[in-house]
């Protein structure tokens, strides 16, 4: 069984402290500081998250998508052709984007994750996970002013991601994982996101990951468990019934099931860790299973992000006990 | 003005002055007493309400000059809230998200006062403005109740207390809004139920808001929301909205957004005036309240104006152009 988060990490706390990365990057807007000493402090928090989830427990940690300004333009409005448009509300979270506006053909010049990925793999001491939004999701956000249809849009965007994941697979990262939760919103586009996938997947090396979240993914799991990936990520806060329809379909494939809510302060009792924990490894099997929480933290306050994260690792202490 | 077509309105939030921002940063310090801010909210709020007389708009708002975020604002004011630790609304923005730590009560009138205020500023109906149920539960986390529909609904009968005081105090127009609503299709229903107990028993018009978003997954779902209008963001979507409006009907009072409140671009009369006759294909003037898509709280002072002006002076074209209906119900 590997323990870890699934992807964002609360830049900020409650503490001056903790909200240096904040005032860093007002004052480099202010421009009293310069990108060194911005970079500089997003280090110094990356690795003040990373160890958090280190003395939390988890057997793979994240960057906690420290730099990123939301999960869908970090990588996407540094693509040619891409530029930073306006708020844009992101799923039912009451948080926003920065909507990718798309002026003509999507392609890529160079890495922007595979840098980040760089940094925690020499700051962590356990296997690092690196996330990278996929093509579907980030085309449903985007303000396309091209193509004027969705599929050349997403098979644009993973034939550039594709790109992106093998200069990060070649950081020395454990595992890549692709955050896709637009997809359960819209089944009905199963052909294409499957087309799209394999070509983002293509000569990939390494342990591959998808994620999906914010939805019912009942009536794709057995689709999900098809697509070329090594281990895919249930939301099991939004839709508990997953696990149940996870029974005789992993054949063999990881599959991760949440046990913590990632998007409610309320802390769930060790009790009901321990119990999901145990149903997932009945059904899944304990070789095969990964714990998380439903999505990544950034949604919760830091203090109570980490407490999710202790929740699980001692429920699942009892739970293999 | 009762029978006037096409009224003009605004959806709720105006821009806040930089005395105001700064007076709020220093009342959260402790540096301001209450009765220093409040003196200059008041003094905000006039100055919001004699620009939308000086505009000649129809509706008014009161700008919500005393307001930070809207669940926020409401969760302060009753009781079984408290405040999270921050957590991030985009980019560099964090705010203190409601919690629900306990069985949520209104022990007394939140907005009575301030709409009693701004209604003394003009003889035009000032809106009474609500943050709806299922948006208040949405927007904050819940630890107390045991699921997202009895949070909504302990809510909904709060609301309702403050909708009946707003009535009992002259409002004759309540906005009640539900901008989450477009972002969770599956809860369509128990929004509409929520939306049963705010109203039960009121005579005031209602309006709702919602936002843009997965708009083809709760329409025409929507439309058994109880209530007497529905406004939607029009401009921002370049009125693709109104192709849903072909299969069927829109059968509610709109409030029909011409103006992109997202972008600093100022909409020109030309423009807005060819938005207003494409809706006037599906909705007939007496029922259309035409305003900017949203609140213009991210928009600048000069930009609001603007774009309110032009609204204004293309409603008046199009008025001119179909004439006023007989004064059939005068
Ligand atoms: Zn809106």
């Amino acid at each position: 069984m590997i323990l870890a988060g699934l992807g964002s990490y609360p830049r900020v706390g409650d503490t001056t402290e903790l909200q240096r990365l904040r005032r860093g990057i007002h004052r480099f807007d202010r421009k009293e500081i310069d990108r060194d000493d911005l970079n500089a402090i997003a280090d110094d928090v990356t690795a003040e998250v990373i160890r958090e989830q280190v003395r939390a427990g988890l057997d793979w940690v994240t960057d906690g998508c420290i730099r990123w300004e939301d999960m869908v333009s970090h990588v996407a409005n540094k693509l040619p052709n891409v530029r930073r448009g306006g708020l844009l509300r992101y799923f039912d979270s009451n948080t926003y984007v920065r909507q990718p506006v798309v002026t003509g053909p999507v392609g890529w010049e160079q890495p922007v994750v595979a840098a980040e990925s760089a940094f925690a793999v020499a700051e962590s001491p356990k296997p690092v996970k690196a996330v990278v939004t996929g093509p579907y999701t980030v085309a449903k956000y985007c303000d396309d002013q091209h193509y004027g249809s969705l599929e050349p849009l997403v098979m644009d965007l993973a034939a550039a991601l594709n790109k992106e994941l093998k200069a990060i697979a070649a950081t020395g990262v454990s595992c890549v994982q692709i955050d896709e939760p637009s997809i359960l919103q819209e089944p009905g586009d199963w052909a294409l996101f499957e087309r799209a996938i394999t070509r983002l997947m293509d000569g990939v090396p390494g342990t591959t990951a998808i994620a999906t979240y914010f939805g019912d993914a009942v009536p794709l799991v057995s689709q999900l468990l098809g697509l070329p990936f090594n281990l895919v990520y249930f939301d099991c806060s939004y839709a508990p019934l997953v696990v149940d329809a996870l029974r005789g379909k992993t054949d063999g494939k990881h599959v991760g099931v949440s046990v913590v809510d990632a998007r409610n302060t309320k802390l769930e009792s060790l009790e009901d860790v321990q119990g999901n924990i145990q149903m997932a490894q009945d059904i899944v099997g304990s070789h095969a299973l990964h714990i998380t929480p439903s999505a990544g933290l950034e949604f919760l306050p830091r203090t109570r992000a980490y407490e999710k994260l202790e929740r699980m690792v001692a429920g699942a202490t009892v739970a293999t006990r | 003005m009762a029978n006037q077509i096409l009224q003009t309105t605004s959806v709720g939030s105006f821009p806040k002055p930089d005395y105001i921002t700064k007076a709020r940063t220093k009342a959260r310090r402790g540096d301001m007493d209450t009765a220093e801010l409040k003196e200059l909210e008041q003094q905000a709020t006039r100055e919001v309400i004699q620009l939308q007389e000086d505009l000649d708009i129809d509706v008014i708002v009161d700008g919500e000059m005393y307001r930070g975020d809207m669940a926020e604002y409401f969760a302060q004011q009753m009781r079984g809230f408290e405040s999270s630790g921050l957590v991030r609304s985009y980019g560099n923005r964090y705010y203190h998200k409601p919690i629900v730590v306990d069985a949520i009560e209104r022990p007394n009138a939140i907005t009575v006062e301030w709409w009693k205020y701004a209604q003394s500023l003009t003889n035009k109906p000032v809106k009474g403005m609500l943050t709806g149920p299922y948006t208040m539960m949405d927007w904050s986390f819940i630890e107390y109740y045991p699921n997202r529909r009895e949070c909504t609904l302990a809510l909904a009968r709060a609301i309702h207390d403050e909708v009946v005081d707003l009535e009992k105090a002259g409002a004759t127009i309540i906005q009640v809004d539900e901008p989450a609503l477009s972002a969770r299709a599956d809860e369509v229903e128990l929004a509409i139920e929520a939306m049963g107990i705010v109203t039960q028993g009121v005579s005031a018009k209602i309006v709702t808001h919602i936002c843009y978003g997965t708009f083809d997954k709760i329409y025409p779902r929507m439309l058994d929301l109880p209530l007497d209008q529905i406004d939607l963001e029009f401009a921002n979507s370049h009125y693709r909205l109104l192709d849903h409006f072909e299969k069927n009907p829109f059968t509610k009072e709109v409030g029909y957004g011409v103006v992109d409140i997202h972008s600093h671009r100022i909409e020109s009369v030309d423009e807005i005036v060819a938005g207003i006759k494409k809706g006037l294909e599906y909705i007939p003037a007496e029922k259309m309240y035409v305003d900017p898509d949203c609140g213009l709280k991210t928009r600048t002072w000069e930009e609001s104006k603007a774009k309110l002006a032009n609204i204004v002076t293309a409603v008046k074209i199009v008025r001119a152009e179909i004439g006023q209906p007989s004064a059939r119900n005068a």
